[in-house]
């Protein structure tokens, strides 16, 4: 009976033990991502001494077998290692954007317009969070339906050629796309965040701070209603560099909330946010043909 | 200075190269015919009361910021979100033109020339090297990759 109970708590510290050493690591990630390996090609990529390896290998004896063609393979309790592994170092990657150690001044610019602390927090304590967002929707489809535009995701395309003199039921229709556009975008993120990566955590959380992620568009919407307003037209194209670098605000928005909120690594949750961004531009390319 | 900037690209990975390559292909579009034999920087100065004939150059700014994002990515690898940013501002700009210049010009579809086929190709390549960017795992890099496999085969 004792030793039932000990066996547990034996295997345990053999497991965290094996993950204590990052040559261990790199050993069962070698293994789990080829599917074996030989006493050779552990040599040549980690480049340490023989020694070195057989030390490594005797304390992962209970994580990695040998078979009888001399290759090293994970055992069951091995492949939970491997498993494990695979999945926190996202958990520690997306951790990383928020140090202080990024050494890019450029990063630490976009850092900088980064509302860090909304992204991060509670917005269930924070209900200031919460209130900010519904309002950055709310003016954003006032803004979206004076100014005329018919929204796709963070695209927009003038829906009549006098915006206005738009009629109240037109401009009430286009602030509607703009909110199920907001809706679109979150239910997509969710969407492509599960069927690339199967992470479903904190859904809720960036349900409520979602708006925050529209504010860079809110500010072109703004902007864009102002030239409209003094029929500048010759500005137009300012209007169009603009919308180019409140999008790309947008989308780091939308990488970072992702990043964070759903222990993504960075790299990858801008992967789901460029599948949105230019699956959305395919879509309003083939609407406007 | 030279040597070192040079021994660094050589560690590069070649996919680095397709990203050099579209924007050279969406630089070189601007000069090339894309409708009855125009380029566009000729469309440009053929319009000149068009307010937004400045999105004419538009292809030749995204080449430009989308081929500096590539080459800063070959030299400074540890700068790689800050590169597919870089890129991500240029392919803005290739997305505005497309949506506001081709989508206009579809009625000529039928008399496209080789600018048009320029640009979308350095598009796709741009777009498909911060893909492969962004899906690139870095901790084995690929020249051990390739050792390993060798070494399995070998044994």
């Amino acid at each position: 009976m004792d030793s039932e109970r000990k066996e547990p708590n034996h295997k345990e510290e053999n497991f965290y033990s094996a993950l204590s050493h990052e040559i261990r690591r790199k050993m069962l990630k070698i293994i789990g991502e080829q599917g074996y390996s030989s006493f050779t090609n552990f040599k040549k990529i980690l480049g340490t001494s023989t020694g070195t390896i057989y030390h490594h290998l005797e304390v992962l004896k209970d994580l990695i077998f040998q078979e009888k063609n001399k290759k090293y393979y994970l055992t069951i309790l091995g492949g939970h290692a491997y498993k494990f592994l695979d999945q926190n170092i996202d958990s520690i990657e997306s951790t990383k954007i928020t140090e202080k150690d990024i050494k890019s001044p450029f990063l630490r610019g976009i850092l900088s317009f980064t509302p860090k602390k909304m992204f991060l927090g509670n917005p269930r304590e924070n209900i200031l969070t919460i209130v900010i967002s519904i309002s950055i929707m709310i003016t954003g489809a006032i803004f979206a339906g004076l100014s005329g535009l018919s929204t796709c995701i963070l695209f927009f395309q003038d829906s009549v050629e006098f915006p206005l003199l738009l009629d109240p039921f037109s401009q009430l229709v286009l602030g509607l796309i703009f909110v199920l556009n907001y809706f679109a975008l979150f239910a997509l993120a969710e969407f492509f965040s599960y069927l690339f990566y199967e992470k479903k955590e904190n859904s809720f959380k960036i349900f409520l701070n979602f708006g925050l992620i529209y504010l860079p568009i809110l500010i072109y919407l703004v902007i864009h209603y102002i030239l409209l307003i003094l029929n500048l037209n010759y500005l137009k194209i300012l209007d169009n560099i603009l919308l180019i670098f409140f999008q790309i605000w947008a989308l780091w928005l939308l990488t970072y909330n992702l990043s964070v909120n759903k222990y993504i690594k960075i790299e990858r949750a801008l992967i789901i946010s460029l599948v949105i961004h230019y699956g959305a531009f395919i879509v309003l390319f083939i609407i406007s043909l | 200075m030279l040597a070192s900037l040079l021994s660094k690209a050589k560690e590069v990975n070649y996919f680095s190269y397709i990203g050099i390559i579209g924007g050279i292909f969406v630089i070189l579009s601007e000069f090339l015919s894309w409708f009855s034999d125009n380029n566009l920087i000729l469309i440009y100065f053929l319009s000149p009361f068009d307010p937004e004939a400045f999105v004419y150059f538009f292809p030749l700014m995204s080449g430009i910021i989308c081929l500096f994002g590539s080459i800063l990515y070959t030299f400074r690898q540890d700068l790689k979100i800050n590169s597919i940013i870089i890129q991500l501002i240029g392919l803005g700009f290739n997305t505005i033109f497309i949506l506001d210049f081709i989508v206009n010009q579809i009625a000529f579809i039928l008399t496209i020339q080789l600018g048009f086929y320029f640009f979308i190709v350095g598009f796709s390549l741009i777009f498909i090297e911060i893909i492969v960017k962004l899906t690139w795992k870095e901790e084995i890099p690929v020249n051990q990759i390739k050792e390993k496999k060798n070494t399995q085969i070998e044994e």
